[in-house]
């Protein structure tokens, strides 16, 4: 509680440096799992925007794992942009989903912290986000912390599907 | 206000686990294959990276350090491995590239342990070290490699941490 009030205080008394413990991350700076590579699923694009979405007709899933700094400060809240239509004939299923992940340090085990899936949306100023909070002690001594980002589209009619950024504030 | 500062910076000191606060940590999954013949060898899950069920030979991957550490003394490893050997290991080795002229110098390993692994659990290795931490001069990254001499043994990297 004490430790709340204070992070609670020295935000209002800091406003506008906030952002400085989140962290950010787009899908260039990720590492695509096997599979990914294997299908030769994605590409980047870098202008004007980045973003990552999918190469031509590929179909199934793109799997990221993109590693965070341990010098962030205690997250609460997990946020993702994106770009999804599923109004496109076979895709209404499509999701690109993030999960804040921990592994453990002394067994591997591994835990999903928090999750979102962003469906279907209809962009504002270019971009669909979605946010949830979570409450989980951040324990560096204990775990390593990672996002995994998994973009599945089931029909390449679905042209719009892209994975702009996630943050973990 | 000037105990209200005081209390928050006591409380900070107090909590934060200072002993990681300057180390380095990557899960497996996050580290950077080598070479374009990789994913067909190996398999992510897990936040972990292992051989293919059908494959078998070398795996590489490389794990920058993305952000400024506290001088470390120790490379610690989270492996499985089958048997351990020449053909049949996991490894993690700090190295550091001149920024100046590219040359490379490797400066520990943490090797799985010799024998065979029966138990189906995650193992530890800790390689200790002195080498002078110079981010001005050099850049540094770990990298890990994983080797199993036929499909019936198993060997699985699951992170590297540096302190």
């Amino acid at each position: 509680m004490r430790s709340s009030l204070c992070a609670l205080w020295i935000v209002a008394a800091t406003a506008g440096l906030a952002s400085a413990g989140e962290f950010d991350v787009t899908g260039q700076t990720c590492v695509p799992d096997d599979a990914t590579l294997l299908a030769n699923s994605y590409v980047n694009t870098l202008s004007p925007d980045p973003f990552l979405h999918w190469a031509g007709n590929a179909t199934g899933t793109i799997t990221l794992h993109c590693a965070i700094p341990d010098n962030v400060v205690s997250p609460t809240h997990l946020e993702l942009y994106y770009l999804n239509t599923t109004t496109c004939v076979g895709c209404a299923n499509d999701v690109i989903r993030v999960s804040y992940e921990k592994m453990s340090k002394t067994d591997g085990f591994l835990t999903t912290v928090s999750t979102l899936t962003g469906h279907g949306c209809t962009p504002i100023n270019g971009l669909c986000a979605i946010s949830t909070s979570f409450s989980d002690p951040y324990d560096i001594t204990q775990y390593v912390y990672f996002l995994k980002v998994e973009l599945t589209r089931a029909n390449g009619g679905n042209t719009s599907e892209e994975f702009d950024y996630a943050v973990i504030f | 206000m000037r105990t209200i500062i005081l209390l928050c910076f006591v409380t900070a000191f107090v909590e934060l686990p200072s002993a990681e606060a300057g180390e380095f940590d990557a899960v497996a999954a996050t580290c950077i294959p080598d070479g374009p013949i990789q994913p067909t060898l190996y398999l992510t899950t897990e936040g972990t990276v292992m051989h293919k069920p059908t494959t078998t030979g070398l795996i590489t991957l490389f794990c920058p350090i993305t952000k400024p550490i506290t001088a470390p003394a120790h490379l610690e490893l989270l492996y499985f491995s089958t048997e351990n050997n020449a053909s049949t290991f996991v490894k993690a080795t700090y190295i550091k590239m001149n920024k100046s002229n590219g040359a490379l110098t490797q400066i520990i390993t943490a090797s799985s342990h010799n024998g065979v692994n029966d138990d189906q659990s995650a193992h530890f290795v800790t390689a200790n070290f002195s080498d002078s931490y110079n981010p001005s001069s050099f850049a540094y990254y770990v990298r890990i490699d994983l080797r199993r001499r036929d499909t019936s043994q198993i060997t699985i990297a699951y992170k590297v941490t540096l302190y």
